[in-house]
């Protein structure tokens, strides 16, 4: 215990300590504060447009229940509180979706479309600067553990003079990770407590998922911090130490996640959606042709015993859209189910590939963590094409069963709109996050006891 | 004699560099890198290539059909062909099967830079109605892992790692000497520290440059990713000179780092830091001082107005009195044609173009926003070496922003253009519709599919050369003003 | 070297009323120091006396506050460059390049000093030094001090210097090396390299300097003609003059 609060003092007295320390909480408190008032001015704005769209759908005229499925709504994805910390997958999705009848359009609108080039060579968000910034200052601080004692012939003084190796590694280790913790975590776990106080948070179980996000990047600053020490605990000088600790963060931070993804694009490829959307298009083609529907109709009325749709008991119209719904509904479940299973298998396999960096098992797992992940994503896409469903079934319906005679059009009002529920967006549960962090945190579990398990040798015949 | 003596260090230090064993992993880990670079842009283009043949192919698909359609429903049939099935009507073709795509083909040296085409696809189909606020709706989600990471390409490995590269073999000259004591044995000889850095300097420079150059050669070889470069020339020498400025610009801030005489841990630590900044930081901070400059209008704010255009046409008669005034404005006997104001497709265009109308304000705000955004860019990339390297390599792969956006207003004009085309003819049909068959099912009004406008392609060659000019003039620049500062430093040997 | 300077052709090293200051420090304080071709000058004295200052100011790494500093001739403030054309320097800690063997250094550091040297004659410099022949193509990070020194000598040799400066040659060598070493140095002074070591071993001292100034805070507080004195004696000797221009 002594040694370790000695450690701690000579940890607080080192003046790169606090140059980090103040370029780390610098670097964080901008990048957070901005994404904060980003997420505020977003939050404020859907909420905004929102009702803005409920209401016009309540408040539009009278009309064909068909018509007012074509008029429709525009339904919006709010931001998942802990996106000020990790936006996650969330400015590489579109966050809007225009809800009318026949077409399950795309989300579209993403941040990055008008983030501009720049924007996108950088550290964008808190989240980045913890998965590229944060292992550097671990590295700046932990390479010289061992490596500059050696150097300078102090180890070889400190250990002729009977101190436990093992000891003077596990209070330094404890000195510097504390330091890290209180430069790094601390602003983190500050910008998360804002952004979770002043935003409505309901369902997304906040304080569990902040306090394993804080502590999920904190073990991704220790396995660097190891990482560091390792190094320091073989190199000769510390320049080998500082050279080799910096060469491997350049591989595990910088190529390695980029090799990942072309690794697992080779390996795991996802479907393309350009040729999902024309398999799409052309299982629409053939059902939409004049013959096509001539064919349905004359089955409609054989299946019905009639021979003039005058004599059905249901509207034929009604009956043929909701027909063809089912059908169009069936091609985007198949076709785009397939897309977004096969971008799921990929998201799976990259977290996988968090055996190559652990920088890619930390995204992995920080953006499930924060509830901006694909899944959340594709949950919005789906929950509003149920949305836009319901309404569409819905309209089809009150036509179907309200047949018409001698070219009237059946008109609907108020009572049917208000129907249609608001379009509300629960997200995934916590657990679901909890399951489908179990691979990267393994991972990252790995990443962390791996440098442990091979500092236990070296440390025990540490040479001085 | 002086130049000759020159030489004699240089190739000295030459063999130096080349007999240290971290030279060649250093080097072996590039081309690798370059290789594999190479090969991912590769399937990039090939994959873009193949995007713009299907497109092609459909567009010829969807005429061939419409051709058939002619041919079947200019006999008398039973059945009914509402305006939606009906290909051989002006109309119905252009809202419900025509597939005019606007393309952005890939250049010939596409390979270089994935830019921003994993965000903006290079193809867009036209589309008429409502659910186009904007003109990039064109999307293609994928994998949202590779967008945060960003792509494995050569302007990856260019940018990003020849840098690491270049400190890793230049990083510790002289300091190491310095820490190593073998300083002292150099600056006893009757040499001074101008001389001697400049042959360190320059052997890792050669080197460095060489193996960039070599190695980028070699990738574009082996990867097959290189389109024909005739005429683009100029374009990839001018791009290879501002690779070679680049590598010495790096190596220049080694130099100057050196000349600090501060030992080989700080100046690692000094290039790495160097290395974050020049190449994420500096961009971060240039792009939120884009954002400053040109800020982004609000979509939801665009959207709201869109829809706020929608409401009140399906309000009241408001609808109707629209599109008999967008009429009267296109037709002058309207008044003598009853019911024409009813019929869908006039009340669509007329309805289009009243969209159109209520949200130009924020369609040109956007246009305006993305070219002052790209504008800005283009203006604050200068100011990092790593972004005006970027820069160059995208602009002459045709995938950086400021194409893109002349691309999406390209592509609004086509869309206007088609409607222009159309718009007389499904006017005229429904004044004057053409005469067809008795029990004919189909409007039969349309046949020209091939006088349909197509889009011009553009493949900016001058851009690609004025860009990789600007960053070799920059690139040169920061050299020069590096290469001078330490030359001015190194006047003495450290006592 | 075809240019050497003919000026003021007896002495090879000329230092007069040298004088330097580090801020409140003096360093030097008119130091003045003569050395002939052949002569082997031995600076003793006490860490931060001014011998490492001495050795920098003749190297032209520093330039003197006062008085003047010439190497055959040419003043090595204003022209460092040109006075090192005719010092060889062997530090305390001969650094050489440890991925390079004996040879190869040797190559590197005369390309320094513009000459280029074949392998065959770097071979025989490095044997005319004393490093065995097995040595030559054996990395030098192998080598032991001694045998560093003796690359360091041959460098010395190659370059015809005629000024040998060597800072502490014989601290940390084992006595044979040291002995080597000594062998080495008298042989070159027989040549008529003129030799300034700076040193703290009085046993060496009296085998190889043919002259022994005591320098303290900065100037030579006694010349000693080591001839006249068995090693004990002349450490009697420097112990005094010490005590006597500390009080």
């Amino acid at each position: 215990m002594r040694r370790l609060s000695a450690e701690l003092a000579r940890t607080a007295r080192d003046a790169r300590l606090r140059w980090i320390g103040a370029v780390l909480v610098l670097l964080l408190t901008v990048a957070g504060l901005g994404a904060w008032r980003d997420s505020a001015r977003y939050a404020g704005e859907v909420a905004q447009v929102a009702a803005a769209e409920r209401a016009r759908w309540l408040g539009q005229d009278a009309k064909n229940p068909h018509s007012a499925d074509h008029f429709g709504l525009w339904v919006f994805r709010p931001s998942a509180p802990l996106a000020v910390l990790d936006p996650g997958t969330e400015p590489y999705t579109g966050r809007m979706v225009r809800v009318e009848a026949h077409v399950f359009n795309d989300a579209v609108y993403r941040a990055i479309q008008d983030a501009g080039p720049l924007a996108r060579f950088g550290f964008g968000s808190v989240a980045d600067i913890v998965q590229l910034v944060v292992p550097l200052a671990a590295i700046l601080l932990g390479f010289s553990a061992f490596a500059a004692d050696r150097e300078r012939g102090t180890l070889r003084l400190a250990l002729g003079n009977g101190v436990p190796p093992g000891q003077l590694f596990a209070s330094r280790f404890a000195a510097l990770f504390a330091a890290l913790a209180v430069v790094a975590g601390l602003p983190l776990f500050g910008i998360g407590a804002l952004a979770v106080m002043s935003q409505d948070h309901a369902g997304w179980q906040v304080v569990p998922r902040l306090l394993t996000w804080v502590a999920a990047q904190l073990a991704y600053t220790a396995v660097f911090l190891l990482l560091a020490m390792l190094v320091s605990l073989v190199a000769r000088t510390a320049r080998g130490a500082l050279a080799a600790a910096l060469a491997v963060w350049a591989l595990l931070c910088v190529a390695a996640p980029r090799l990942a993804v072309v690794g697992v694009d080779a390996v795991v490829p996802a479907l393309s959606y350009r040729e999902v959307r024309a398999r799409i298009e052309a299982g629409f083609r053939s059902h939409r042709t004049a013959e096509a529907n001539d064919a349905r109709t004359r089955s409609v009325l054989a299946r019905y015993g009639v021979g003039d749709p005058g004599e059905l008991p249901v509207d034929l119209r009604g009956l043929m859209m909701s027909e063809n719904e089912a059908h169009n509904f069936a091609v985007y479940d198949r076709e785009l189910g397939a897309f977004f299973d096969s971008i799921a298998t990929q998201d799976r396999a990259l977290a996988w590939a968090g055996l190559l960096s652990p920088r890619v098992a930390l995204q992995a797992l920080s953006q499930t963590l924060a509830g901006t992940d694909f899944a959340q994503h594709a949950h919005f896409v789906w929950t509003a094409e149920a949305y836009r469903r319901g309404i569409s079934e819905r309209m089809n319906a009150e036509i179907r069963d309200h047949p018409q005679r001698g070219g009237t059009t059946l008109v609907a009002g108020r009572d049917l709109w208000e129907e249609i529920p608001p379009f509300v967006l629960q997200p995934l549960p916590f657990a679901r996050a909890l399951a489908d962090a179990g691979v990267p945190a393994l991972i990252l579990a790995l990443w962390l006891g791996l440098p442990a398990l091979l500092c236990r040798p070296l440390v025990r015949r540490l040479k001085p | 004699m002086k130049t000759v003596r020159f030489a004699l260090l240089l190739g000295a230090e030459l063999r130096l560099v080349l007999r240290e064993r971290l030279t060649w992993a250093v080097l072996a880990a590039l081309v690798v890198s370059l290789c594999l670079a190479a090969w991912t842009g590769a399937g990039r283009v090939a994959m873009e290539r193949a995007a713009l043949a299907e497109a092609a192919a459909d567009t010829d698909r969807v005429v061939r059909d419409a051709r058939a359609a002619h041919e079947r429903y200019a006999k008398p049939s039973p059945i009914k062909v509402n305006y939606w099935q009906d290909p051989t009507d002006a109309f119905g073709y252009m809202t419900y099967f025509m597939a005019a795509y606007a393309v952005k083909p890939p250049t010939p040296l596409a390979v270089f830079a994935a830019g921003q085409s994993d965000v903006q696809p290079a193809i867009m189909r036209a589309s008429f109605g409502f659910s186009t606020v904007f003109d990039d709706t064109a999307y293609e989600p994928g994998s949202t892992a590779r967008l945060r990471l960003g792509p494995f390409d050569l302007a990856f490995v260019l940018v990003y790692l020849v840098p690491l590269v270049v400190i890793a073999l230049a990083g510790t000259r002289l300091s190491s000497e310095h820490d190593s004591g073998i300083l002292r044995m150099i600056a006893s000889q009757p040499v001074g520290p101008r001389r001697v850095a400049s042959a360190k300097f320059g052997a890792v420079a050669l080197i460095a440059i060489v193996a960039t150059l070599g190695g980028t050669a070699l990738a574009l070889v082996v990867s097959g990713g290189l389109g024909a470069v005739d005429g683009w020339e100029d374009a990839l020498a001018l791009l290879a000179a501002a690779l070679s400025a680049y590598v010495a610009f790096w190596v220049a801030a080694c130099a100057l780092v050196a000349s600090l005489w501060r030992g080989g841990v700080a100046a690692l630590a000094i290039l790495v830091l160097a290395w974050a900044c020049v190449t994420v930081a500096l961009p971060s901070t240039l792009g939120l001082a884009v954002e400053a400059l040109a800020p982004t209008p609000s979509r939801i704010a665009a959207i709201d107005a869109s829809r706020r255009a929608q409401v009140r046409f399906y309000t009241g008669e408001e609808g109707a009195r629209i599109t008999s005034a967008w009429l009267t404005g296109k037709v002058l006997e309207v008044s003598s044609r009853p019911g024409l104001a009813d019929a869908p497709e006039i009340k669509r265009l007329a309805r289009d173009a009243f969209y159109d109308e209520a949200l130009a304000s924020d369609r040109d705000a956007a246009q305006d926003h993305a070219r002052a955004a790209a504008a800005w860019s283009r203006r604050l990339a200068i100011l990092s070496p790593a972004t005006v390297l970027a820069r160059a390599l995208e602009v002459a792969a045709g995938t950086d922003a400021e194409r893109h956006s002349a691309f999406l207003a390209a592509g609004a004009a086509y869309r206007r253009d088609l409607r222009a085309f159309f718009e007389p003819r499904i006017l005229a049909q429904a004044l004057d519709p053409a005469p067809v068959c008795q029990g004919c099912p189909a409007r039969l009004d349309f046949a020209a599919y091939d006088a349909v406008p197509a889009f011009v392609l553009s493949v900016p060659r001058e851009a690609a050369e004025h860009q990789a000019l600007v960053a070799l003039g920059c690139l040169m620049a920061g050299t020069l003003l590096l290469a001078a500062l330490a030359y001015r430093r190194l006047s003495g040997w450290p006592a | 070297m075809a240019d050497v300077t003919t000026h003021a052709a007896d002495f090879v090293l000329e230092i007069q009323g040298a004088g330097k200051r580090f801020g409140v420090r003096r360093a030097l304080d008119g130091l003045d120091l003569s050395l002939r071709p052949g002569e082997v000058f031995a600076l003793l004295g006490p860490n931060g006396a001014g011998k490492t200052t001495t050795v920098n100011l003749i190297l032209g790494f520093l330039k003197a506050d006062a008085g003047t500093v010439r190497v055959c001739g040419i003043d090595a403030g204003a022209d460092p460059v040109g006075a090192r054309r005719h010092v060889a320097y062997i530090p305390e800690q001969v650094a050489l390049y440890p991925g390079l063997s004996g040879v190869e250094n040797l190559r590197y550091f005369t390309t320094l000093a513009g000459l280029h040297l074949g392998k065959a004659t770097a071979r025989t410099l490095l044997a005319e030094a004393g490093l065995a022949e097995t040595a030559h193509a054996r990395p030098a990070g192998s080598y032991s001090k001694g045998m560093r020194q003796k690359v360091g000598i041959a460098v010395a040799l190659a370059r015809r210097a005629r000024l040998l400066l060597l800072d502490e040659p014989t601290s940390g060598l084992d006595p044979s090396a040291a002995a080597d070493f000594s062998t080495t140095v008298r042989a070159a002074a027989t040549r008529g390299t003129a030799i300034l070591m700076a040193t703290h071993d009085l046993y060496r001292v009296r085998e190889m300097a043919s002259r022994v100034g005591v320098l303290s805070r900065g100037r030579i507080v006694e010349e000693i003609d080591p001839r006249t004195l068995d090693h004990v004696g002349l450490e009697r000797l420097y112990i005094e003059r010490l005590a006597g221009s500390a009080a």
